[in-house]
């Protein structure tokens, strides 16, 4: 037995030890008691991991139903940051060799998942086989590295109509914002035209995988699976093999041009006046949309691209703005015939020189004036002089009201990102307030102002689209239609949930017999015998209306318009191109109008394209 | 060597059972914490367990020949196998294996021995006898002499590194001093003064200025005030054995059930951090069933203690009861996140053939006492 003073040693040492066991006992209590469901799904957290399941894109279809973009299966590698040890300098190695990727790719990658460290960020999309059976041999030296399996996009005809198509990159910071929920920092969206346009409707809604995975981040077991819903298939008002035909003949015309040939950009679009429905809608130089998504090339790629001074992801149909030239003559025509300003029959001497200096073409090419002629003969040979004298005649006021009638410094109303530009209304009050800065000399509206921009040269600026219009109200006697390249969207089941129908923009207002006239007019530059549109069109087997355009600019080869549409009763196509710098419009634009037309009538053999 | 046989009546009896409660838990637990790992890489499931329950039969032989000798007898050996022990120390600095960057073990055919362990008997050893020949004495000099026996083992145990056991020394050094009546206030000077050390030696390692406190060490302790500062590193553990505890709530989710151990987000699982899975997987009702039976083993202990025949007896079993507690204290509050990571082994249940063995026989230092307590046994 121990004496008293250890007897109450032993025993104070003991009341400390049960005191400090009363702590353990306590924190144990918070941990599991209090704190426990909390725990509990830290340690689900833990082995759980939601992969989202990327849905396939919807597909995108000509109005015949010939898939030209389609979503396949594939490996996607992605990385958990927060499984990922910071530390293992010989991990983030052995992972860019078998990925062919550079660490600064890698860390590129990792940074856009941000905020979401335990969520996987993509490496590497469109793995091939070999390279998932490398990664799954090093395993264990690759904690957080997943594969997973997801749709990539193909684009089945390569850079045909990419305008129009658009392209998929990687999901940017405002982006993100906009679309907002079920959007993560690596996603692709949709980033220009249709792509972009209809990425709600394409995207359809991601599925959800939960699995389990030990520490290694390896998956043991599927617990839940969320199925992905496909994206809706959209279906365009595009002509998949006249698009073809028609982008072809442009780069086959452009490259015996005189002048430097093969570098000429330009746009081409064909549509039904009748509905609106764009069959080919071309932006020369275009671009590869799946090469942007190649990860190996897309940022050489994109680099290639953004500095190419042709501007290849400029759409030159509804974004860039043009000098229509003497495409315009046509408003002009009917604001002379509407505003009874001369008959059509009238005679009158164009000695090719206007008062305020206008030429007619065979003065500046030194031949004889064109001497009497009537408005079949001044829209058929273009005579400048004519429509610089009366429009004078008709004044600006009255041209600005026709204009504006034809939808001149308006949006047609097409939907396709990005927007279009809306182009200007030449008019009193226009220069007034574009020149405000300067003396009210330059701010008054002149007379030569007039005749400029009554043969179309001036101030104008319009976009392909609004050049189109004007021939679409000429084609249908004054109803334009709104320009529309979607003819219906389907669901992955096949219903039809939407199908375009005709939607009338505006009416342009005249009479009848006025526009009997300026479609009779409109065949003059195919007709006539000194037609501008004679050497593309005199032998086209139907009857078709053309105009052709040059916008002069100074110091360097003009811009080439060519606008035509058939047959002339019943016009069920117009067609409109224009070749920047090719020189004047019927030896630039007119050959390729001409295939256009020649295809659309079945008139050539089938074009071997494929 | 014959055991007379009214020594089995003053055997104790409820303390043995209680060990061997411990023991059994601890072989379900390790077989429960170590079952993904071994038959993923295609092993025995039972591997572990099999090491485990050679050591127990290794141990109980070592423990039924201690307590066969009366304690009383061991004093002449005493100085002998204090300086074994530190023989055996410094021996593993020079010639020993180095096991996750630290020196502690010899290998022994199949069995790494960590000399360390053994040493704890031996200062316990010592210090009793030391102290039953200095009794009455209580001021400075008993105190110093005392320090001094404590601290040149666990220096060595300290340069090998391993702090949690050096603790352990420093903790026993007070616990027996205490309870041989060295003076409380002059004892807990002792304390300060070592702490203030502590304090320095971390500081001038935190400067840089000399490096006595190992980068790792010095990065558990940092973590250990805040694990969250590096979550994937070292705080992995402390956070992961946080999250294993509190998920296991109430009852537990089970043997072989537990995610945190079965899916090796809890590091260690069968060693170290075998707490956690405890309680991971029996929940608070299971951890506080090895709460108990630890308090139960450490009631017994001191109760012998306070029978003991003799101050010498007394000391003894003190101090190897406070092993226990030590360990307990130590492990069970490091898989709690309220004491630093040490890598301390939780006695009768952590996997480790050492540890079993040393628990085993400071189990029978106690029981020994026990049994020679009255002179009516005589």
């Amino acid at each position: 037995m121990a004496d008293k003073d250890t007897e109450k040693r032993l025993l104070l040492l003991f009341s400390l030890i049960l005191a400090l066991a009363v702590i353990i006992v306590g924190r144990l209590w918070y941990l599991q008691m209090i704190k426990g469901e909390h725990y509990a799904r830290l340690a689900d957290g833990n082995r759980m991991r939601q992969l989202r399941v990327m849905s396939p894109r919807g597909e995108i279809r000509d109005r015949r139903g010939e898939v030209l973009v389609r979503s396949r299966a594939s490996f996607t590698v992605s990385l958990v940051p927060g499984g990922f040890p910071k530390e293992a300098g010989k991990n983030v190695e052995l992972l860019c060799e078998l990925l062919g990727i550079s660490p600064e790719e890698l860390e590129e990658a990792v940074e856009k998942g941000r905020g979401f460290p335990y969520e996987p960020v993509r490496i590497r999309r469109n793995v091939d086989p070999e390279t998932v059976v490398a990664l799954e041999e090093n395993r264990i030296h690759l904690p957080g590295v997943f594969i997973e399996k997801e749709p990539v996009r193909e684009y089945l005809y390569g850079d045909l109509a990419s305008h129009l198509i658009g392209h998929l990159g990687i999901i940017n910071a405002a982006e993100l914002r906009e679309y907002g929920a079920g959007y993560r920092g690596s996603d692709l969206v949709g980033k220009s035209g249709i792509e972009q346009t209809y990425e709600n409707l394409l995207r359809g809604e991601i599925g959800m995988l939960t699995v389990e995975v030990n520490a290694l981040s390896r998956p043991l077991r599927n617990v839940n699976i969320l199925d992905p819903i496909p994206g809706y298939n959209i279906v365009l008002t595009l002509d998949r093999r006249l698009q073809a035909v028609a982008e072809r003949a442009f780069l086959e015309h452009i490259e015996t041009l005189e002048e430097n040939p093969g570098t000429q950009t330009g746009g081409i679009l064909a549509v039904n006046p009748q509905n609106g429905e764009v069959l080919v809608m071309a932006s020369i130089p275009s671009f590869c949309p799946e090469r942007l998504l190649d990860v190996t090339e897309r940022n050489t790629y994109y680099k290639e691209l953004s500095a190419d001074q042709k501007r290849p992801f400029f759409n030159r149909v509804t974004q860039a703005l043009y000098g229509p030239g003497s495409a315009f003559k046509p408003v002009t025509a009917l604001a002379l015939l509407e505003e009874n300003v001369i008959s059509p029959t009238e005679r009158f001497n164009a000695t090719g020189i206007s008062k305020y200096g206008v030429r007619d073409w065979v003065i500046t090419n030194n031949q004889a004036p064109f001497g009497l002629i009537d408005m079949y003969d001044a829209v058929g040979m273009s005579s400048n002089h004519y429509f610089a004298e009366h429009g004078v005649q008709v004044g600006i006021d009255n041209l600005s009201r026709w204009m504006e009638a034809f939808g001149f410094g308006s949006p047609t109303g097409l939907q396709l990102l990005p927007g279009e530009s809306k182009g200007l209304l030449p008019s009193r009050e226009w220069k007034e307030k574009a020149f405000s800065d300067q003396p009210a000399s330059e701010r008054n509206w002149y007379p030569s102002d007039t005749e400029q921009i009554s043969i179309g040269q001036g101030f104008h600026q319009m976009t392909l689209l609004q050049i189109a219009q004007v021939y679409q109200a000429v084609a249908t006697k004054g109803k334009i239609y709104t320009p529309q390249i979607v003819k219906e969207i389907l669901t992955p089941e096949g219903t039809v949930i939407y199908q375009s129908e005709p939607k009338l923009s505006k009416t342009v207002e005249a009479k009848e017999k006025n526009w009997e006239l300026l479609r009779h007019l409109l065949t003059a530059p195919v007709k006539h015998p000194r037609g501008t549109a004679r050497t593309s069109l005199a032998d086209f087997p139907i009857p078709v209306a053309a105009k052709t355009g040059t916008w002069e600019i100074p110091g360097r080869l003009s811009n080439g318009v060519f606008v035509a549409f058939a047959p002339v009763e019943e016009p069920e196509i117009l067609v409109a191109v224009i070749v920047e710098q090719g020189g004047g419009g019927a030896s630039a634009a007119g050959p390729i109008v001409r295939r256009i037309l020649d295809s659309y009538f079945g008139f050539e053999e089938q074009e071997n394209e494929e | 060597m014959k055991i007379p046989r009214r020594y089995w009546r003053n055997l104790d009896w409820p303390l043995i059972l209680a060990v061997a409660v411990l023991t059994a838990i601890g072989m379900v637990v390790i077989y429960s914490a170590s079952y993904s790992q071994l038959t993923a890489a295609g092993n025995s499931p039972f591997y572990y367990v099999r090491r485990q329950a050679l050591a127990l039969v290794l141990g109980i032989a070592i423990a039924v020949l201690i307590v066969s000798i009366d304690y009383r007898a061991w004093k002449r050996w005493t100085r002998l196998i204090y300086f074994l022990s530190l023989l055996l120390l410094g021996g593993v600095l020079t010639l020993g294996k180095t096991i996750f960057g630290s020196q502690r073990w010899f290998r022994v055919g199949p069995f790494n021995i960590q000399p360390s362990e053994l040493a704890k008997l031996a200062l316990i050893l010592l210090l009793a006898r030391f102290l039953e020949k200095r009794r009455g004495a209580k001021g400075w000099p008993l105190i110093g002499q005392a320090l001094l026996l404590t601290l040149v083992p666990a220096g060595l145990i300290l340069i090998q590194p391993d702090m949690g056991t050096a603790i352990i020394f420093v903790g026993l050094f007070f616990a027996i001093l205490y309870i041989a009546g060295a003076h409380p206030k002059k004892l807990a000077l002792t304390g300060l003064g070592l702490t203030a050390a502590s304090a320095g030696a971390i500081l001038v390692s935190i400067k840089g200025w000399i490096p006595i406190i190992k980068p790792y060490q010095l990065t558990r302790l940092l973590v250990f005030l805040n694990p969250y500062a590096d979550r994937d590193g070292a705080g992995w553990n402390i956070i992961q054995s946080m999250i294993a505890i509190g998920s296991g709530g109430f009852l537990g989710k089970g043997i072989l059930n537990g995610t945190q151990s079965s899916l090796h987000f809890l590091p260690a699982n069968h060693t170290d951090f075998v707490f956690s899975v405890i309680a991971e997987e029996f929940g608070f009702l299971g951890a506080m069933t090895v709460l108990t039976l630890f308090l139960f083993i450490i009631w017994r202990g001191f109760r012998i203690a306070y029978l003991a025949k003799d101050i010498y007896g007394t000391l003894l079993a003190a101090g190897a009861t406070s092993i226990f507690f030590f360990h307990l204290v130590i492990n069970v509050g490091m898989t709690l996140g309220i004491m630093p990571i040490t890598g301390l082994p939780l006695p009768f249940i952590t996997a480790g053939g050492s540890t079993m063995v040393t628990s085993l026989m400071a189990v029978a230092i106690i029981l020994n006492v026990g049994l020679r307590r009255s002179k009516i046994m005589f």
